[in-house]
Order: C-alpha cells, then structure tokens, then sequence
C-alpha cells in the first residue's frame, strides 16, 4: 500500500477544502454578516500551510531518492507528475504565505486574497493530481471517476470543516440569525456532500465489476471490505445522521460540539480509507 | 531515429524454462527481485481442451513509450536504435513509469532507491552480438532485430491474446501464435 500517496493526496484536498472554506466565510464576514470570533477564523487560515507541508512531506517520503526532487520539475512538456509537482509547490508557497496574512492577523483583504489564492492553487493540484492517474495501462483509474472522486474528498471536507468552525463559534454567535442561516447552509451542504460521495462509490463499484475481473471484486469487496464499509460509515452515514440532526433545530444540544468535531475526524479518515481503495485497486492487484 | 530495435517471441516453442531470465540477471548483474525480462504463464480453456502458453517479455522499447512520457524527470530516452534508455542518474525513484507501463517493463530497485530497464544489451550490439536473452534461449524462441528484418522473417503481430492492448504504446515486439494466443 502506498501510505505517503494516500496522505499527500487526501491531505492537498484536506488543505484545498480548508482554504477555500475560510475563504468564504472570511468574506461572508467582511460583508458585515456574522461575527466570528476572529481566533477559530485564523486557526483555520494558519491550518492551510502545516497540512500542506505535511503533505509535501508524505509526497517525498514516497521517493527512492528524495534529495534528487527538484528535477521533477522538469518535464511539464508530457508529465502529469511533473505538473503536479509544480501544482503542489504553487499551493505550498502560497498557503505558506495564506498562513503568515492570518498568523501576522493582517487585514481582512489580505487574508481573504491569500485564502483565495490558496484556494484555486489547490484546486489545481486537486486537478493535476487526478490527471496523474488517469493512465491506459489501467481500466480501473483510467475514468471519469478518478478526478470526479478527487473533487468529491474536497467537497465534502468544505461543509464538514465549515460546521466545526461554525459549532465552534456557537457562544460568540447566540442569537445572531445569520449564524443559524450559516450553519444550515452547511448542513444541507454535507448532506449533498455526502449524497454525492454515495454515489460516486456506486459508479466506482460498477465499474469494478463492469470489468469483469473477479479478482478485483474480491479484493475490493472481500479482502478490503473493513475499509471499504468504515469508508461508506465515515463518509456518507455518519455526515447524513450529523447533518440531519443540525438541521432538527438541535443547534444548542449538548453534544453537538463534540459530535461535529468527530465527524470531521471521522470524515478525514473515511476519505483516507478511500484513497486506500483507490490506490490498492490497481498496485495490490496482479498486473501483467 | 533511423531504426527500431524490435523482439520476436515465438510462442508456439517457448516452455517457460526461463533461461533467459537468468541469462538477463547474470548478465546485467541485478539485484534479487529485480528481472528485467519475465516469463509469464497464461492459462485459459476448459477440460477437455485447456491451454498454456507462454510470454517472455522484457521492455518493448515501444514506438510510443509510456514511462518516457510519464517520467518527471526526464529520465528515459529514446536512442538512434529506437531503444528506450533509463539514466539511473536522473531518476529519482517515484515509480510513475512503473505505473505508467502497461507491460510492468521497469523495476524498482529497493536497495538504490531506483528503477532500472532492459536496454537490449546495447553493449553486445555494438559488438555485433544478440542481446544475453536471445542467445541464452535453448529453444530459439527470442529473435532480436531491427523492425524490418523481424517482420520480414517472421510476420508476427504485436498484439496478443492476455497481454495489455498494443495500441496503447505500439510495443517494439513481434509474437508467433499458438492458436489460443492469436487475439484476431
């Protein structure tokens, strides 16, 4: 299993959803809407680089020879992994600097600007990483799934890490209407989230068994079913049940902090038990 | 590139005995677990008419190469002979060739941190021998040359029943068939 895979991409998504969700809520707030406290906001924004070092970091682990790196830079011409590499080191340099703007609490403009450029920075490095593995050697990967799957993680850590900041925020927030708006907003969002995980775990599954490798169903379903049934448990049931229950009217249940906050650990593991699937479908099967 | 170094696998005389396997290792001196060239096994049929046949396949130093396409660091190449060559030097042992070839052709070398390949033996061409492997054969089944002489002597096809799609990378590899290995 390629573990460091598995982190460097789950963890650039994680980092992606995470820069783009401060974004908005960042610029929900200058709007004058709701008042955050301005702490949790930062910790999220200065979030963005560590994850992405980490990620980094997973990716040189991966190498046989890692201080020879830099010269993956130097085949954008017909290398995905060459992209990526350059997609990955854009991200990081501008989530460092995202990071610094909340770290050093400059102005809204600033870390709203740096959190957005972070943002579409990892939306590329979401791309190019799912392009990666879109190869003709392998059936498996090589579907419209793989980057639709890759987009899917990132969705629906937005609307998950977007409920924990937001259940965080509850005290600050008492009677503040746009708060109650905010929050079912993301509600209804990791629910869609969610659905939309659900379904592209079905297309997945189809189109296993749709290439007639029974050797491939076993694995997947049989000898990988832990992950496979943890994955659908933290991806998809878990952020329904949490979603549904915000939704109840249940903003000021005891529980709910720590609920959140688990389903977005939860969440984050479920993903990575995903990535797990994807990477043992082609590189723990026979191949030729 | 003036021409195309090509292999010719004539499956209605291999064995699998893997002769030439071993004639790669001890030739280019690699490590345990690596083996640049393979002898793969394919069975298929149902009693009362089962069948076996078998592949010897290193790299197929193919006309449209995937790992040199995939490779970041622009480790591989493609020589005047038409031989895809790997510099050790450059590589730096992310494996996407490995990924990226639909043969399995590279190998990951643990112990260096590195992927090597089959390179035709290009020290013997130069001296005008056949690579270790098609010499090493006892039952003649490996036959080296350029394209054109290869296709000339044995008009083989390069696509095979059990073996990836050849218009993928349009491998430098002819095959005699067995009946049960003729894919059209």
């Amino acid at each position: 299993m390629e573990y460091s895979l598995v982190l460097f991409t789950t963890l650039a998504q994680l980092a992606t959803a995470l820069a783009l969700m401060t974004t908005i809520v960042a610029a929900w707030q200058s709007k004058g809407h709701i008042v955050f406290q301005r702490y949790f906001l930062r910790i999220t924004g200065m979030a963005c680089f560590p994850i992405t070092a980490l990620a980094g970091l997973a990716a040189f682990l991966h190498l046989g020879d890692p201080w020879g790196a830099f010269r993956a830079f130097s085949h954008t011409e017909t290398s995905w992994l060459s992209r990526e590499v350059w997609a990955a080191a854009i991200f990081g340099g501008i989530s460092l600097i995202c990071s610094y703007t909340w770290w050093s609490d400059r102005s809204r403009l600033q870390t709203i600007w740096w959190s957005g450029a972070a943002a579409v920075a990892g939306l590329g490095t979401v791309f190019t990483s799912s392009q990666v593995y879109q190869l003709q050697a392998h059936a498996v990967w090589n579907t419209i799934f793989t980057p639709l799957s890759f987009f899917a993680s990132t969705l629906l850590f937005i609307p998950a890490s977007a409920l924990a900041l937001l259940v965080w925020n509850r005290k600050n927030a008492d009677g503040v209407k746009d708060w109650e708006q905010l929050i079912g907003l993301a509600a209804y969002g990791i629910i869609g989230a969610a659905m939309v995980e659900f379904i592209l775990i079905g297309a997945q599954i189809y189109a296993a068994v749709g290439m007639g490798d029974p050797g491939l169903t076993q694995y997947l379903f049989v000898r990988m079913g832990t992950v496979y049934w943890a994955r659908i448990l933290f991806s998809v049931v878990i952020p329904v049940l949490i979603g549904s229950w915000v939704l109840q009217r249940s903003l000021y249940s005891p529980g709910l902090k720590s609920a959140v906050v688990s389903m977005l650990v939860l969440v984050i593991l479920g993903e990575l038990g995903g990535r797990m699937l994807f990477f043992s479908s082609v590189m723990n099967m026979p191949r030729f | 590139m003036s021409e195309q170094m090509t292999f010719h696998a004539d499956l209605t005389a291999c064995v699998g005995c893997r002769t030439c396997e071993l004639a790669c290792k001890d030739k280019q001196d690699l490590d345990i677990g690596v083996r640049w060239r393979r002898v793969r096994s394919l069975e298929g049929g149902e009693y009362p008419s089962p069948y076996v046949y078998n592949i010897s396949m290193s790299c197929n130093h193919c006309a449209d190469p995937a790992c040199m396409k995939a490779c970041p660091t622009k480790a591989y190449s493609k020589n005047r002979q038409g031989i895809v060559i790997h510099d050790k030097a450059r590589c730096v042992g992310c494996r996407y060739c490995i990924m990226a070839c639909p043969y399995s052709s590279p190998q990951f070398n643990p112990q260096e941190g590195k992927v090597s390949k089959c390179d035709f033996c290009q020290d013997y061409l130069e001296q005008g021998k056949n690579p270790a492997c098609v010499d090493a054969c006892p039952l003649r089944v490996l036959h080296a040359g350029t394209e054109q002489e290869i296709e000339k002597k044995y008009h083989g096809t390069d696509s095979c029943r059990g073996v990836p799609d050849s218009n993928i990378t349009k491998p430098s590899i002819r095959f005699t068939h067995k009946s049960q290995s003729r894919l059209y």
